[in-house]
């Protein structure tokens, strides 16, 4: 038996009840597509060609599989779908907990030495400096995108399952395919260019979770099967009460988490065919890479993670959504309009080219060089820095509150300039036209501005 | 192909009845002979096959059994059963009938 096979059916089987009928179905689906796999073999494929084949002969089984499970649980209690709800819950519980211990310990050291009190005060803060990295972890992944339609309401085509074991590929023909969207938690999520015209998805060889592949109305969409952790049994210290008690169900908690967070953090590579009509990308706190892809439309969204975007050409619009992450794009071309959002990150779009900008910043600096069209950038407390690089650009507005503006021109131009700033200095070192096509309307409360 | 791939649909388990009337088989080489045969103008994936499997051994009309375990795992093999030869050839007499019914309904008509 190929051990790749094996571990495909086994996690296509996991959580199925115990029955005969089962059973028969794992092992009639093993043989058979041990038999395929040999065959292919045979006839010269690779082998992950041939796991590729396999796989793809078993759609639909998982859906047989749900029929099975529905009938099972509608004679048992209703389990709650998802992990995420279930550690929020427990991050709350682990909030309010933490609060009652840390009166027991104040108490307790009160009574005891100073010794004492300084090693329970290092133990506890460093428990809670990763049950907060854990809990924010959590809270970004699950608030990051909508997993309603895994959660079974709407429609859940599972054409495919991918599993780990060994590197798995799984492709598609872009021609049925114009669209590719990737929704994942986690996860490091790299687009790259592909060499055979195919789209391709590469996992990760350590990663044994499960990816869904959704084929349905042109797009291809590749998210990521939440993993419901089994909670684990306690252990016989933990039935003891108080503060001890305590502190073995946090630690059980915790490896729980641990385990939940590393089941949903691999690396994905998607390769991508040049052309294709719109590619998607969606993380709550993995970094994203993009690069060398020609596409008719890119939307790349991350909570915390970076997103970096470079050499790429998208003919028509683009879009790059940060929380708290950088977003940096070097060398790319942009047909349409192209929109720039972050909160507290940085904002870089570096020597591009794109014929309408917008960038909206928080609290990061945004930095916009290239050949420009118009660009609009807005921000509260960032600095914002344009430079043109040719005569092309037709109008620069930038507003801030308590930022600097620099505009940059490494041509000769005669523009409009508007600048207004309440406190700050204006400083500029060009000529100006008031009648002039070229418009720049700068504006700061307290920054300073500077054209030169 | 859409018509023809709903009517293939329709015949999904005289299809299966026919292949295992000419001997007993399993569901990976059922499902390569159907490819073959019909120069992959056919496929019926795992779970195509195994529903079919289930409906038709659930009304009697074949039967399955465990071969011999290779590395742990068993084949599981199917074979008609009289009650599904007898259905098989009705199933032949009417598909008779509805070819002759729709290439006169459908083809040109000789001038």
């Amino acid at each position: 038996m190929n051990p790749t096979i094996v571990k495909i059916i086994d996690l296509m089987f996991r959580g199925m009840p115990e029955r005969e009928e089962i059973r028969a179905m794992r092992e009639e689906l093993l043989t058979n597509s041990q038999a395929r796999y040999d065959d292919l073999i045979a006839s010269g494929k690779s082998s992950n060609e041939a796991l590729g084949e396999v796989l793809d002969n078993l759609r639909g089984v998982e859906e047989l599989l749900d029929e099975y499970r529905r009938e099972d649980v509608q004679t048992s209690a209703p389990e709650q779908p998802f992990a995420y709800a279930r550690f929020e819950k427990m991050a709350e519980e682990i909030d309010r907990r933490f609060a009652a211990a840390a009166d027991d310990v104040k108490s307790a050291a009160d009574r005891a030495s100073t010794t004492a009190e300084a090693a329970f005060g290092t133990a506890m803060e460093s428990v809670r400096t990763a049950m907060d990295s854990f809990a924010s972890g959590f809270n970004g992944r699950s608030a990051g995108f909508d997993h309603s339609g895994a959660a079974g309401s709407g429609e859940w085509v599972r054409s495919n399952v991918y599993g780990g074991g060994e590197l798995l590929v799984a492709t598609a023909d872009p021609a049925h395919y114009p669209r590719v969207r990737v929704e994942l938690a986690a996860d490091e999520v790299e687009l790259l260019p592909s060499g055979d015209g195919l789209i391709h998805v590469e996992i990760d060889p350590e990663d044994e979770s499960l990816l869904l592949v959704e084929k349905t109305g042109g797009c291809f969409t590749l998210r990521r099967n939440p993993v419901s952790v089994e909670p684990e049994p306690p252990a016989e210290d933990e039935q003891q009460e108080g503060f001890f008690g305590f502190l073995n169900k946090l630690g059980r908690m915790m490896r729980g988490t641990i385990r939940q967070m590393r089941s949903c953090c691999g690396l994905i590579r998607v390769k991508l065919p040049a052309g294709l009509a719109m590619a998607e990308v969606q993380t709550a706190s993995g970094d994203i890479g993009i690069s060398d892809l020609q596409l008719g439309g890119l939307s790349a969204t991350t909570a915390s993670g970076d997103i970096n975007i470079s050499d790429c050409s998208i003919t028509g619009d683009a879009a790059a959504c940060n929380t708290s992450g950088d977003t940096d794009l070097h060398n790319v071309k942009v047909g349409g309009s192209l929109k720039l959002n972050a909160t507290s990150g940085d904002i870089m779009f570096f020597e591009g080219s794109v014929s309408m900008v917008t960038a909206n910043n928080v609290s990061g600096d945004t930095e916009i060089s290239g050949v420009l069209g118009q660009v609009q950038s807005n921000s509260v407390s960032g600095d914002i820095d344009i430079c043109t690089y040719d005569t092309s650009v037709t109008g620069i507005f930038a507003n801030t509150t308590s930022g600097d503006i620099t505009v940059g021109m490494e041509e000769v131009l005669t523009p409009a300039v508007t600048a207004n700033t309440t406190s700050g200095d204006v400083q500029i070192e060009c000529d100006t036209d008031p009648a002039s096509a070229v418009r720049f309307r700068l504006s700061t409360v307290s920054g300073d501005i500077c054209v030169s | 192909m859409a018509l023809s791939a709903d009517i293939l649909r329709g015949y999904t388990d005289t299809i299966i009845l026919k292949r295992l009337s000419l001997g007993d088989s399993y569901g990976y080489e059922l499902g390569k002979q159907i490819g073959c045969i019909s120069q992959g103008g056919l496929e019926m994936k795992e779970a195509t096959l195994y529903t079919a499997f289930r409906r038709l051994e659930g009304s009697g009309l074949i039967r399955s059994y465990w071969g011999d375990a290779q590395s742990g795992a068993r084949r599981r093999y199917y074979a008609v059963t009289p009650e599904g030869l007898e259905r098989l050839s009705r199933d032949v007499e009417n598909w008779q009938e509805t070819k002759q019914l729709l290439a006169k309904l459908i083809e040109e008509e000789p001038e």
